[in-house]
This record gives C-alpha cells, structure tokens and sequence, in this order.
C-alpha cells in the first residue's frame, strides 16, 4: 500500500468519524426545525460533492481530447458512478427533508426537477458509454458527451436563483444564514464527505483499471 | 457563398431522397399521432389549453427522439459516410447541411400536427403573431441541432435505437423546458417572464448547441 | 416520528456509501477470479 494512500484513507476515516460526532451530538437543534437541521449535514454536502464529481468528469474529459491517454478517460467513467452515488443520495434524503417539512416527498420544485433532470442525464451517459465496446472508441465518444452532459449540472446549481422555489438558500455571497455550530458542522461534512470522494474515486479507479486489463488480456487471448 | 451552397446541397441530397421514398416522413407523422392520442388518454379527454399547449411540444420532443435518428445513420446504412469525410467540404457545413435536412422533416411533421393538436387539445395559436411562427422555427431548429448531434454521437453504439434518445435527453431537455414556457406564453397570455427574454434564451441555446455540435462533429468526422 | 425521518437519512447516506463499496469489493472479486482462470488456462 502506498504512503499518500494510506494517510489518505486515515484522513477520511478521522473526519468521518467527527463527522459523525458533529452531525448528532455536537449540533444543537434549531429554533424552526428542531432535530430536523441533522438532515441538513447530510443533504447540502452530498450535493456539493455530486458537482463536483460531475465537474471532474468534465475535466478529465477535456484532458481526455487533449492528450488522449487512457487513463483520464477512466477518471472520468469512475467518476459519473460516484457523482450518480451522491446525487442519489441527495434525492432521497431531500426527499425525506421535504416530506418533513412541505408535507410532500416530490413537490416538482425546480431544484428537484434539475436535480432529476442531471440524474437522468448522468444515467444515460453511463449507458451511453457501456453501450460501446471498444475502449478507444468509448473513451473518444464518453468524453465528447461528458462535455455535454455538464451544463445539466450548471442548470441544478442555478435553478434556485432563475424560478421561484420553495427551496432554501443557504450558501449566499453575504456568508452562511446559520449558527456558528451549524456553520462549523456543515464546513465539516464537506470536507468528510469530499475525502470519501476521493478515496472512492481512488479505489473505483483502480478497480476499473484492472478490469480494462482483463479486457485486454481476453481480447489477445481470442 | 460557397459554404452555404455546400449545406444546401447536402441538405437537398436528403430531401430528395425522402421524397422518392417518404416513408420515414409518415412514420415520424404517425408517430406524432400516436403519442397525441396516448396523451389525450392519459389525461381523460379533458385538457386544459395551459396542458394541451405544453403536450405539443412534448409529442414534437418524442418525435423527434423517433425521427432525428436516422440523419446520419442512415449514411452508415448505405456506407455514403466515408464519401462524405473525404469530400472536399468542411465538417461543419456537412452538420449544418443535415440539421436543415431534420428541420425540414420536423416542420413537414408540424405544419399538419400543429392544427390537428389544436382542435384535439382545444388551445388556440393566432396565425398572425409573428412571435407563434418565431417560437416554432426556432424550437424546431433547436431541437435538429441537438438531434442531429446526438445521431452522430450513435454511430459507434451498438444497439443505435435504444441508445439514440439517451444521448437526446440530457441536451434536449432545457430547450423543452423553454419552449413549453414560451408557448403557455403564447397561448394564456403574457408570464411573469417576457416572451422577449424567452426567445432569446431559446436563441441563445440554439447557438451554443450548434457552436457545440459543429465542433464535435468536426471531431468526429475528421477521427 | 421525527427520529424515524433522521434514522432514514442516515441509513440513505452511509447505506448508499457501503453498498458502493461493497458493489466495488464485488466486482473486484469477480476479476480477479477471472483473472487467475484465464492464467491457469494459458499454463495448461
């Protein structure tokens, strides 16, 4: 095991756990929605980390035209699974947040019609690169579509500022509209939950090398 | 000049092509029909003219999902697509050439779908509101733009038709989103928004989905 | 009632995480299983 990679997994797992401790001890509860805000630490930084997943498929696509080599493809592929993991997540726990406090799991909002919207659209590039046999090929066509696919995103993150919606802003230029124990909590849980990013981006990465190996080695053999 | 002669020859290769043998024009037609009726069951026969005039552009969206498929497969089909990439005309206007081809197809299709929806679905578009002509041509040209990207986006795919409207969601999508608002404009009167900032976000799309698409089918056909 | 919503939450959010793992693990398993068969076949 390298070096980096361990002191990576170590970080994650020290920040997981205060995380963890933050998210159900530390954090008081809130004048309006009481217990309700513990959803919040596991809403707004899965969110978060969705783009950015998202953001580094378009990135490694890019790099992908650029230099053509294999490996940036495989980032990104790597990538939209995880990206499609956190934006899942954020779905359904937004979901339970809304049934919560608007009465309803799906109010067809626009930030959860967005959010479909970039699910859906992410789905469909996974398909889309499954459907192509050939790595060369898949990873030529896979990057062109990440570049498309991306302003689904840009469309989810702007959508509470272009409609009017029921949901709230919590990030603004002026700073954090919440308490200085939430603010810290939320500040921890993105970085906990971009660290997980990371390590599984890393282990996903590797697993989808060896397996590219293994297509290789059946393609010669036959 | 020449590059414009260029498109309209390609685009005239396709059109005539299609009407010595428009099947593909009736199926894309019936198609059409057949999502209308679908939709006027789902809802039950009773439809507001707010819904029927947003289920138009819907069915135009499926439609296009069945018909824009085919722009550049069809080349592959009759292997005419390696002619295509040596001749001596730049990618670009090889793109622009197939887009007013799916155009034409589209607006062949609407010219008879638009009156039959608005009987069906009781909503009403005046004829002589420059902004109804503008809001279709302009959908339309969007909506082959993104459908002939995604057709060339296909050829490597395996299994073409399924994966076609898989590649046609995720760019089509928004402009089906402004169109449906400017044309519950259209029909129930002025919107919080301007019909003015609506087209021109649908323009502005436009542009970019065909700066978009020009370069990638640049990169395309020159790989 | 409220403790049932944050209990769902929790489990959406790490549930979601570990099942990725473990999709991971099983996929990793299942290359190197093939991986090995396809060498034992060139030895033969």
């Amino acid at each position: 095991m390298n070096r980096t990679r361990l002191l990576l997994y170590i970080a994650t797992m020290i920040t997981g756990v205060i995380y963890i401790y933050m998210t159900w001890i530390f954090a008081p509860p809130e004048a309006t929605l009481h217990e309700l805000i513990r959803i919040l630490f596991q809403h707004v930084a899965p969110a978060l980390t969705a783009y950015l997943a998202f953001g580094v498929t378009l990135i490694s696509s890019i790099l992908y035209l650029w230099k053509s080599d294999i490996r940036y493809d495989l980032v990104s592929g790597a990538s939209i699974k995880i990206g499609l993991l956190f934006t899942t997540i954020t779905l359904l726990s937004g979901m339970q947040w809304a049934a919560a406090t608007w009465g309803s799991p799906w109010n067809w909002d626009p930030r959860e019609t967005t959010t479909l919207i970039l699910w859906i659209a992410y789905a469909c590039l996974l398909v889309y690169r499954a459907s192509i046999n050939d790595p060369e090929i898949r990873a030529q066509y896979g990057s062109l579509f990440g570049i498309i696919a991306f302003p689904a995103v840009i469309l989810s993150y702007l959508s509470i500022h272009l409609w009017n919606t029921l949901h709230p802003v919590v990030i603004t230029p002026i700073g954090l509209q919440m308490a200085v124990e939430h603010g810290m909590t939320l500040g921890i849980s993105i970085i906990a939950i971009i660290l997980l990013y990371i390590m599984i981006l890393d282990i996903t990465y590797r697993v989808d090398k060896v397996n590219e190996k293994l297509m290789e080695y059946r393609m010669n053999r036959s | 000049m020449t590059y414009l002669r260029a498109i309209m020859a390609i685009a005239k290769k396709d059109i005539m092509i299609q009407f010595r043998r428009p099947f593909e024009l009736f199926a894309m037609f019936l198609f059409a029909l057949i999502s209308l009726l679908a939709f006027a069951f789902g809802m039950g026969g009773d439809i507001s003219p707010e819904i029927g005039s947003a289920m138009l552009w819907v069915i135009i969206f499926l439609t296009g999902m069945f018909g824009f498929a085919p722009v550049f497969l069809s080349e592959v089909d009759t292997g005419t697509l390696k002619g295509i990439s040596v001749a001596p005309i730049p990618a670009w206007a090889v793109y622009l050439g197939k887009v007013t081809y799916g155009f034409f197809l589209m607006i062949t299709v609407e010219v008879f779908l638009i009156p039959i929806s608005m009987v069906l679905f009781g909503f009403s578009l005046s004829f002589t509101n420059p902004y109804v002509y503008a809001t279709f041509i302009l959908g339309t040209l969007d909506l082959a733009t993104v459908g002939s990207m995604a057709s060339a986006l296909t050829l490597p795919v395996e299994s073409k038709a399924t994966i076609f409207p898989l590649v046609y969601f995720p760019t089509a999508t928004s402009a089906l989103i402004l169109l449906v608002e400017l044309t519950r404009g259209l029909v129930m009167g002025p919107l919080l928004i301007g019909l003015d900032i609506l087209l021109k976000l649908v323009a502005g799309h436009l542009f970019a989905m065909m700066l978009l698409s020009a370069s990638i089918f640049n990169y395309v056909l020159t790989n | 009632m409220q403790q049932t919503e944050l209990f769902t939450v929790a489990m959406i959010l790490w549930g979601g995480i570990l099942i990725f793992l473990a999709y991971l693990l099983i996929r990793m398993n299942r290359i190197e299983n093939a991986m090995k068969r396809l060498k034992i076949e060139d030895q033969e």
